[in-house]
């Protein structure tokens, strides 16, 4: 094969690039540029018509792009369109007042049931055994007794109300909460599969059943809990009824509207409507009675307009025969949350309640109780907090919206009370936040006042702190409030109970006061926490500290300046608790430290914090926490900063590199810091290190080049290796930058075939194409090595790139052999592209010499001969298309840097040209533009050997 | 097959209104319950109107279709009154009160598909006879039914429908006791009564008498509504009837020991009121009741609605009471000194308007019943009238 000899063609880069230049233009004001911010004004915003022809809004921006998102929404948008015109009959005025009315009534500031139902479920559970007795099979056997003179008639009727499943007595003992919840679970189900498939009365009498657990106070801790469960299903029923009858009203002309009233009612409806009454009227148990008939309290609205309004009074007198005061609590905030939602205007009925459960307030002290409470073995303080999710509800109802008289009212008649501890939580957080926080002091008083054996004071103190937290109380109480309350929490024996409610009022402390006074709260902690190690059963609540301390104060210099701080931390001893903690710390830091900082306190800090996140990495850590984790160090790395003093912040590095040295991120972030701080010296020199700058540089350098090894990720090391030689040659360390790339260019033959990214393996090549290339415009400066061999580090590199085994399948080697091409090229030219400062490159070194030019062309073509040879090997039918592409891009590679007025090359280039062609594989766009481009550029000046060259690159015609 | 025969009545609650409807049109009463009042003219017969659905695949052949109403009377005696045997032959014959046939449709063919026919009936009795309400009991039953026959050839099976209606009396209906003084006074227990039976002894009260009569003649009353409010107290010393119960083993009777047993009662006084007595039978009954004091906790406050019946007949007359619903309107210990609310609503079917004849009786009590810890059952007795407006 014939070599053809390399012919680079001589550039004049800054003729070139003053003639690529484009031509500045002046922007006139209100001329369009791309990069100016758009700036739509609406003109007007018109409502749609009622037709629903999609009426356009006229936006007119001032610029002449419109913002595409704001042309897609302009005018109404679609969803809202479609809901104007299907709804014809309503006006829009009464759908606007209907809103109206509806949002002044509840609107979203009332806390929905949704929301207390999880809490109640988690906090009352048992690990006693509970029972469902779902059939009243003994009522059977009683019969005879309780209520003979039944005809068999008669008797066989009621006993179909009462039995679910034909004769069975379904008596379920032993259950695990778990399991009755499961239990429930399935009622709940078997509900609408009795409904769905029409057995209604079958769905009337699991309700009724479900509802008579609500009477039986056995295992009385899980009384709420069950309560909430079994509500659920007669939501369930009450919905289903309601839509039933519903849709008995609509038939196929008209649909009933949302506000119907019962005159638009058909007879049949209620008829049906009537008889569920009927029927539920018949249940011969109080307690179902009541829960049944107030879950279908909606249905009233088909029968008479005035039939809620009615029914609540009924339902709350009726209330009062339940004997328990804790299933008659309940009851009323079962009917209180049926009223507010079907009836919410509705307020006496809910005063009533609360009243009448005053009234019934001394039952719980009576003996019925008392004997109930020594039965099941509970404690009185244990029983009372079972009121508060009822109280509560009940006292939220009345409270939402309510005038300032009503809650003062109602204070003052809990006040009278005895024993009103019960009554004062439920009004602490029930009431308005702001209510409370103005009376704070006397809330305290009256706290203080309440009788110890009853409902903990524990937690009253923490209802008051809620609010506290919630809402400020007047200025001149705050400091009061605070020595009151904490001279009641700090006698607190219990740990639990005193951090339950210490965990409360940091928040309060943090909120308005200072360093001293939060200092003093946690010492407390401290204080209380450490004997016995009671911390270790209140991580939560003291995490929680924590971080409400750290959400107050985000100057982390006065954070650690509070003595206790770091002795709180160190009560977190189980270390993944202590991980979780720091991590807080640091994520606030970051999101708050705005300015660098030096400061000893913090850093010192804030490194242990660090540290300790660190030493957690181990072997089974998660990458997604390592990345975390170094995410967090990598913030903190970022925001030290000693100003001027460089040697410092060196120091800072290499220690914090001896600290966090197992995760690799953080390396790399100190690698770079690194390298900036060599950058910011040269910077502040200008360029001109003095002896002890380039020593301190060469210090820099040497961290870098030490610390490179340590990683894992081969790329990572590569392109550091790369980026720090280049950061060596800049200040003016060639031995070092020499260093670098030959550490680079050893390290080449160890990248994998396979690499991992992202937990996917993917083919390293197109990365060592990428980091390559990158790396050839680096060697483009760097200057000989006096000692060795002409452009020794190229050579080396081709060395390596020949030795290294590349898949059969790919051209990258070739890509690579055209990029070298290039680079020899531009290597040849008498003045180089660029320079670094204060580098002399080899364009200055050898000055053009003949000699070295001649070596540089001799190994321009041992790269063409390996490029000529892999063409040749591609001749194979399934490689034509890579050929024939391949032969393509080595044209133009020609184009572009060699000399076509030489002939052989000139010759290899038409060949090219056609082998490109041959096989009909090349696209016929590409090579019409090219030729194109060709002629465009023999029409500049020195080109005109071109135009020859392109009369003898013929076009191959698809016919 | 698929062939299948409906009744269809218009309206949808099946309610009737009988008698002669000369009222004026402001009587005419739509209380909140009964929706079937609006239907009521007046000054107009009321005509009992549907259709007829008959429906197959194919043609139905038929030898003609004919539609029934009857309404009846049944009254039986129990056996605690007079014997197994007697009771077993039934000696009360039903009394008839209506009874009409009409064919609709002559022998013939029903095309296939859905074949609906129209019909009404005017609801009138021949001679003195009453439509008396219906009423669903144990030994008195007043029941109307619309009954579609129809015929067909040997090959295939009569078919034949039946659908029940309610008859209501109308506004200024004849059949029932509406003064204020019950007429009562023959009867053996007519007042208030508290007694404390315990124990597995059935509820039942039932009583023979042989001596009087029947009340006689049905009177058409013209009374009205006036309330009767009750006022009650219950204290171990109102009660008239106390008895010890000593629980024996099983199969031998207990002992019921009448003694001087009140000292031993626990203490307790419960007062209370209803608002009436007469009662619409679309209103529920309501009243208050408060337990002031008690000694032992109570278990629960019952409502025992009771039907009273009496059937004639030729050896005297059977009087049996007989419970119809038990409404809890306390659970457990309730609080002192605070008023529970009485309310019951009448069952439909189950109740009429208190009934008056010559062959039979209906009437209502309702009792009130506290049951304690200590199983002391206290009941208190009140005799109801219930009426239509």
């Amino acid at each position: 094969m014939a070599v053809f000899p390399w012919h680079p063609r001589s550039r004049n880069y800054k003729a070139e690039f003053a003639s690529c230049r484009l031509e500045a233009v002046p922007l006139e004001f209100g001329d369009y540029h791309p990069l100016k911010p758009i700036t739509v004004t609406e003109s007007k915003t018109k409502k749609v018509s009622r037709k629903g022809s999609t009426s356009s809004t006229s936006s007119s921006s001032s610029s002449s792009v419109v913002d595409p998102l704001s042309s897609v929404l302009d005018g109404t948008d679609p969803l809202s369109m479609f809901a104007a015109t299907a709804d014809p009959a309503a006006t829009d005025s009464s759908r606007k007042r209907r809103d109206r009315d509806e949002n002044s009534i509840i609107g979203s500031d009332f806390e929905p049931w949704a929301n207390k139902r999880g809490e109640i479920l988690a906090r009352y559970t048992t690990t006693e055994k509970l029972s469902i007795n779902l059939f009243m099979g003994s009522e059977k056997g009683k019969a005879g007794t309780a209520t003979s003179a039944m005809s068999e008639k008669v008797r066989t009727r009621l006993e179909e109300l009462d039995d679910f499943e034909e004769g069975s007595q379904k008596e379920l003992l032993n259950l695990t909460q778990q399991d009755y919840v499961n239990r429930i679970e399935e009622l709940n189900q078997s509900l609408k599969d009795a409904w769905a498939s029409d057995q209604k009365v079958k769905a009337l009498k699991i309700v009724i059943q479900c509802s008579k657990l609500l009477s039986d106070t056995s295992v009385i801790q899980f009384y709420p809990s069950k309560f909430v469960l079994i509500t659920d299903i007669l939501d369930t029923f009450g919905k289903l009824v309601y839509e039933r009858i519903f849709s008995m009203c609509v038939d196929n002309r008209s649909v009933l509207p949302d506000h119907f009233s019962p005159e638009n009612v058909n007879d049949t409806a209620k008829e049906t409507c009537l008889n569920w009454f009927f029927k539920i009227a018949s249940i011969r148990e109080l307690i179902p009675r009541f829960y049944v008939e107030a879950s279908i309290l909606k249905c009233n609205k088909f029968l008479s307009k005035t039939g809620i309004s009615e029914c609540l009074p009924r339902l709350t007198c009726m209330i009062r025969g339940i004997g328990d005061p804790l299933v008659s609590v309940y009851a009323r905030a079962y009917l209180c949350r049926v009223g507010m939602e079907v009836a919410p205007h509705l307020k006496e009925s809910l005063n009533k309640n609360f009243f009448d459960f005053l009234l019934t307030f001394k039952q719980i002290h009576g003996d019925t109780v008392q004997n109930q409470l020594v039965v099941q073995g509970v404690e009185l303080p244990s029983y009372l907090p079972l009121y508060s999710p009822a109280m509560d509800w009940i006292f939220q109802c009345i409270s939402y919206h309510a005038p300032e008289a009503l809650l003062t009212e109602m204070m003052e008649r809990c006040k009278k009370l005895g024993n009103n501890a019960l009554l004062l939580n439920s009004v602490m957080s029930a009431f308005r936040a702001e209510f409370i926080a103005t009376r704070s002091m006397d809330f305290i008083g009256m706290i203080k006042e309440c009788d110890e054996s009853g409902f903990p004071k524990h937690l009253l103190f923490r209802s008051l702190g809620l609010n506290l937290a919630l809402a400020d109380p007047p200025e001149g109480d705050r400091l009061q409030i605070l020595n009151e309350a904490w001279k009641v929490i700090t006698k607190l024996k219990n740990p639990q109970d005193y951090i339950n409610c210490a965990e409360v009022w940091v928040e309060y402390t943090c909120k308005h006061f200072t360093k001293r006074e939060v200092n003093t709260v946690l010492a407390d902690v401290i204080k209380h926490m450490t004997p016995d190690r009671a911390f270790e059963d209140s991580y939560p609540q003291l995490q929680s500290i924590i971080k409400k301390v750290i959400a107050h104060f985000h100057d982390f210099s006065i954070l650690f300046s509070v003595e206790k701080f770091l002795p709180f931390l160190d009560m977190f001893q189980k270390e993944s608790v202590r991980v979780e903690v720091c991590k807080c710390i640091m994520e606030v830091f970051i999101k708050h430290q705005q300015e660098p900082t030096k400061d000893p306190v913090i850093l010192n800090a804030l490194l242990h914090v660090c540290k300790t996140t660190h030493d957690s990495v181990n072997a089974l850590t998660l990458e997604d926490e390592k990345r975390t984790l170094a995410y967090l160090i990598n913030g903190f790395i970022k925001m030290v900063s000693f100003g001027r003093d460089f040697e410092q912040q060196l120091s800072f590095y290499v220690e914090a590199r001896s600290m966090f040295c197992n995760l690799e991120p953080v390396l790399v972030q100190l690698i770079h810091s690194v390298n900036r701080l060599a950058m910011e010296t040269r910077k502040v020199m200008k360029g001109n290190h003095s002896r002890k700058t380039a020593a301190f540089v060469r210090a820099c350098v040497a961290y870098c080049f030490i610390t490179i090894p340590s990683l894992v990720g081969i790329f990572t090391r590569l392109n550091l290796y790369l980026h720090s030689g280049q950061v060596a040659l800049a200040n003016q360390c060639l031995s070092q930058a020499d260093a670098f790339f030959k550490a680079a260019i050893s390290l080449i033959p160890e990248v994998p075939k396979m690499i991992n990214i992202d937990g996917k393996m993917r083919p390293s090549e197109s990365f060592l194409l990428e980091f390559l290339c990158n790396f050839f415009s680096t060697l483009l400066i760097v200057p000989d090595h006096p000692e060795h061999g002409v452009l020794f580090l190229v050579r080396e590199l081709l060395n390596v790139i020949q030795d290294y085994t590349w898949e059969d399948s790919s051209d990258d080697k070739i890509r690579i052999y055209t990029c070298v091409l290039h680079l020899l090229s531009a290597m040849s030219q008498e003045s180089y592209l660029y320079h670094v400062d204060k580098v002399d490159s080899n364009d200055s070194l050898y000055g053009g010499d003949s000699k070295f030019l001649a070596e540089n062309n001799k190994l321009c073509e041992t790269v063409m001969a390996q490029i000529l040879e892999h063409l040749k090997t591609l001749a194979k039918d399934e490689a034509l298309k890579r050929q024939s592409s391949l032969g393509l891009s080595f044209f133009n590679s020609i184009l572009a840097h060699g000399d076509l007025r030489n002939n052989r090359l000139n010759q290899l280039s038409v060949n090219l040209w056609h082998l490109a062609q041959r096989h009909g594989c090349a696209d016929t766009r590409t090579m019409v533009k090219t030729l194109e481009y060709i002629k465009k550029r023999s029409k500049q000046p020195d080109m005109g050997h071109l135009t020859e060259l392109a009369l003898r690159l013929p076009l191959q015609t698809r016919t | 097959m698929g062939t299948s025969l409906d009744i269809k009545i218009k309206r949808a609650n099946k309610v009737y209104h009988a008698g002669d409807l000369n009222l004026p049109p402001d009587q005419e009463a739509g209380t909140g319950m009964q929706t079937g009042h609006q239907h009521l003219q007046t000054g107009v017969q009321e005509v009992l109107s549907g259709v007829v659905v008959i429906s197959g695949k194919d043609s139905i052949q038929h030898q003609g279709v004919s539609l029934t109403v009857e309404g009846s009377v049944n009254l039986q005696l129990s056996a605690k009154s007079v014997g197994v045997f007697e009771a077993f032959y039934n000696s009360v014959k039903p009394i008839q009160i209506i009874s009409s046939t009409i064919e609709m449709v002559k022998p013939g063919k029903f095309p296939s598909g859905k074949t609906e026919i129209p019909f009404e009936f005017p609801l009138h009795v021949k001679g003195n006879k009453v439509l008396y309400e219906t009423y669903h009991g144990v030994f008195v039953n007043i029941q109307y039914t619309l009954r579609c026959d129809m015929r067909r050839s040997l090959l295939a099976k009569d078919l034949t429908k039946t659908c029940e209606f309610i008859v209501h009396s109308a506004q200024r209906a004849s059949n029932f006791v509406m003064e204020n003084e019950p007429k009562f006074s023959s009867l053996p227990r007519a007042g208030p009564e508290a007694r404390t039976p315990l124990g597995p002894q059935p509820r039942t009260h039932s009583a023979v008498t042989t001596a009087e009569p029947p009340p006689g003649q049905l009177r058409p009353q013209k009374g009205k509504l006036t309330p009767s409010p009750v006022d009650f107290t219950i204290t171990p010393e109102t009660l008239q009837n106390v008895k010890e119960f000593i629980f024996c083993a099983a199969g031998v009777p207990p002992r019921v020991i009448l003694s001087e047993q009140r000292a031993l009662l626990p203490k307790f006084l419960i007062r209370g009121h209803l608002n009436s007595t007469n009662c619409v039978i679309t209103q529920p009954l309501t009243g208050e009741l408060v337990v002031e004091s008690s000694e032992a906790a109570i278990k629960s406050i019952e409502l025992q609605l009771v039907r009273v019946e009496t059937c004639g007949c030729a050896e005297g007359y059977a009087r049996d009471a007989t419970e119809i619903q038990n409404i809890q309107i306390a659970d457990g210990d309730v609080c002192r000194s605070l008023s529970v609310p009485i309310y019951m609503v009448f069952p439909r079917l189950f109740t009429c308007p208190t009934l008056e004849t010559t062959n039979f009786k209906v009437e209502f009590e309702v009792n009130i019943v506290v049951l304690l810890h200590a199983d002391h059952l206290i009941t208190e007795n009140f005799p109801l009238k219930l009426c239509r407006v």
